[in-house]
């Protein structure tokens, strides 16, 4: 009787153990810095903060930054969608090669990325120089900024969509074939549907990390108040110019952004079961009169 | 509707012969099993009808007309795949409704149909739930109803069975097999269990290396198999490979008169229920001596070494086997036997009107010996 609760102690020690190394990891990496700057930013008080968030320059660079990744997140969606189904389903020569080709943005150190971009879009390029003689700015313009957003971010949707449209496999599809449906049918009716929590985690991921590019967006499109200056770059700027507050402010916003979409990517993504999207799609696949009752089914 | 396939084959793309040359007709409202080994063709044939694999030559002909160049979508077919392939999204309902849905029927007719459907497999209250919130007799029972809510013509089951414990799959067969009856709809479906395939067919195809070996009623395929495969696949065998002795095999004491000329191969094919023990004496030809019994359940599996050591397996009645005990003397009497020729073609069945064999009466054979 003796040894057994000893046996446990010893147990639940090492599992203390490993517990406190864990949350030691946490607080140290990711909690403390966080409340440090929390603390910083408000080191002014509430007043320094709210003045610091209606500093026009830091909204302008909240709002661009904003727009410009939701942008980067929608046509990265799309384009990633495709090209995960074509790397799946289609047969290419040198499909291999192609798909490792895929994380390279994520291996290329961001301000090389920005470098690459520069030097093919600068006015001294072939590429830029014809865009720039129809009156098309990219770089050191938002479109600059996008082509950055887009090229670091690439791999984000194909890599969450791939795995979930190869593990489905042939057979769903070929079940909605023997059954009738069309190609488009199939597509929205069976395909879209289950990559669909794939998709939007790859939305989200892509959303996050544009909001946060710094390296090759300050590469390309430099650090032009009320014209290209995200809030990263808008940051990076504030801190050089000693502004803490200002730099404080607008990080704790990106903060907060960061955490909305992590609670929304790990938490409610796994939740819901897109009743009201499978709903849309419904509609949208087959085009059908019906009122909505005929949906009733389709939420789970 | 019937179902005729001419000369179909299927070579993939690696070079590989999955289906060859295959020819069989199939009639109207019967349940045809698809029986053979592993990579036997058996799906690929399903397939072809399906219209998910191109053939590479032979055509098919469902009531007479041409399918095989149509989509899977326009030859009103029913197929349930060996994983189900439900659609995970979508709950019992919306699987059983995709097809109705793809046809854009009102919403009325479907929601009448698919509570049919789920009367008709069972499922009724299951409606809103999910495949993987389903077992996995519930889940092939929906994608029975799936495959049937578009009232097909024609209904392939590939494996229906196979993922299920045995003894669901007993009670779902013969369920399916009552459900096929009522609703009188052509059906095929794919095993590798003979059982199954005897007990539930009209009509057996079996299948070996993408050729057809035989295609008969249960009772043809296992009284009269016509190759030593389809013998050994639809029941259990006794083989020797022998030649032929002055009309006789060349097998010591299994030494059955045949028609075959001297020094030919043929191959002898005995049923372990044509095998039956008797009382050990003297005067018998074929005397043996027991090494193993094995307890079946509805019979005894015996076996036994003969004189000049050839072994051979016999079935014997619960009553008999429970006397026999390794090292007993018996002997045995051969009720049928079949010769095949070398190239495996029947030749000759052998079937001496039973000869009179004195039934397990003398038994025990413990005593006897
Ligand atoms: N897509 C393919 N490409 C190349 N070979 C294939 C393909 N599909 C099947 N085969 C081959 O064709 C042969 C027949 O396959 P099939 O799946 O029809 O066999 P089966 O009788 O259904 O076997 P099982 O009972 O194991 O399901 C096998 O040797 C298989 O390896
Ligand atoms: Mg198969």
């Amino acid at each position: 009787m003796r040894e057994q609760p000893l046996f446990r102690r010893r147990y639940d020690l090492s599992k203390m153990v490993m517990g406190s190394v864990v949350i030691g990891y946490v607080l140290l990496l990711i909690l403390l810095p966080i409340g440090q700057l929390v603390h910083s930013t408000f080191g002014q008080g509430w007043s320094g903060f709210q003045r610091a968030l209606l500093n026009p320059s830091a909204l302008f660079s909240m709002k661009l930054t904003i727009t410009l990744a939701l942008l980067t997140a929608v046509i990265n969606t799309v384009a990633g969608t495709i090209s995960a189904y074509v790397l799946v389903r289609y047969p290419l020569p040198g499909k291999k090669i192609l798909n490792a080709m895929v994380d390279l943005p994520f291996a290329i150190p961001t301000a090389v990325s920005g470098l690459m971009l520069l030097v093919m879009f600068g006015p001294k390029s072939i590429l830029g120089g014809a865009l720039q003689a129809k009156g098309i700015e990219v770089v050191y313009a938002p479109p600059g900024i996008v082509l950055a957003m887009i090229f670091v971010t690439f791999p984000f949707v194909i890599r969450s969509v791939q795995p979930i449209l190869e593990d489905m496999g042939v057979e769903m599809v070929e079940a909605a074939k023997i059954l009738g449906a069309g190609r488009w049918q199939t597509f929205f009716r069976v395909v879209l549907p289950t990559i669909l929590p794939g998709i939007l985690s790859g939305f989200t991921l892509t959303f996050s990390r544009a909001l946060a590019e710094f390296g090759s967006v300050v590469m390309v499109a430099g650090n032009i108040p009320y014209k290209t200056q995200t809030a990263a770059v808008f940051i990076y700027g504030e801190i050089e110019s000693g502004n803490l507050n200002n730099a404080g402010t607008v990080s704790l916003l990106l903060l907060i952004l960061s955490f909305l979409l992590l609670f929304y990517q790990n938490y409610l993504l796994n939740r819901q079961r897109f009743g009201w999207w499978q709903r849309l799609l419904a509609k949208a696949g087959m085009g059908r009169k019906g009122k909505n009752s005929e949906f009733e089914n389709w939420a789970i | 509707m019937s179902i005729e396939v001419r000369k179909l084959s299927k070579i993939f793309a690696d070079g590989h012969r999955a289906v060859q040359d295959v020819s069989f007709e199939l009639l109207e409202g019967e349940m045809t099993a698809f029986l053979g080994p592993s990579g036997g063709g058996k799906t690929t044939m399903l397939r072809m009808i399906a219209g998910l694999e191109t053939p590479s030559s032979g055509e098919i002909y469902l009531s007479g007309r041409r399918v095989d160049y149509l989509p899977p979508q326009e030859r009103q077919i029913g197929f349930v795949f060996q994983n189900y392939a439900l659609f995970k999204h979508m709950n019992v309902f919306e699987n059983i409704a995709f097809g109705l849905r793809v046809q854009k029927r009102n919403s009325a007719y479907i929601r009448e149909r698919v509570s049919e459907l789920l009367r008709r497999v069972d499922l009724k209250g299951l409606e809103q739930r999910l495949p993987d919130q389903l077992s996995g007799g519930q889940r092939q029972r929906v994608a029975l109803a799936r495959a049937l809510a578009t009232e097909p013509r024609l209904l392939l089951l590939d494996e229906p069975f196979a993922a299920i414990d045995a003894q669901l799959r007993k009670e779902l067969r013969a369920w399916v097999r009552n459900l096929q009856k009522e609703m009188g709809i052509t059906s095929i479906f794919v095993t590798h269990d003979q059982q199954e395939a005897l007990e539930i067919a009209d009509r057996i195809v079996v299948f070996k290396q993408g050729q057809v070996e035989q295609l008969g009623t249960p009772q043809e395929v296992y009284n009269s198999p016509q190759t030593p495969f389809v013998a050994g696949f639809v029941g259990e065998i006794n083989r020797y490979q022998t030649g032929v002795k002055n009309g006789f095999t060349d097998l010591g004491v299994l030494k059955f008169p045949i028609k075959h000329q001297d020094g030919r191969n043929v191959i002898v094919v005995i049923r372990p229920e044509d095998v039956s023990l008797v009382p050990w004496s003297a005067q018998e030809d074929i005397q043996a001596m027991v090494l193993q019994t094995t307890f079946l359940g509805e019979f005894f599996k015996v076996d036994l070494e003969l004189a000049d050591l050839i072994r051979i397996t016999a079935h014997v009645p619960k009553s008999q086997g429970i006397g026999l005990h390794p090292k007993d003397r018996v002997a045995l009497r051969i009720k049928s036997f079949k010769t095949f020729d070398g190239l495996s073609q029947l030749e000759t069945v052998f079937d001496p009107t039973r000869r009179a064999v004195q039934e397990e009466s003398i038994f025990p054979v413990g005593e006897a010996v």
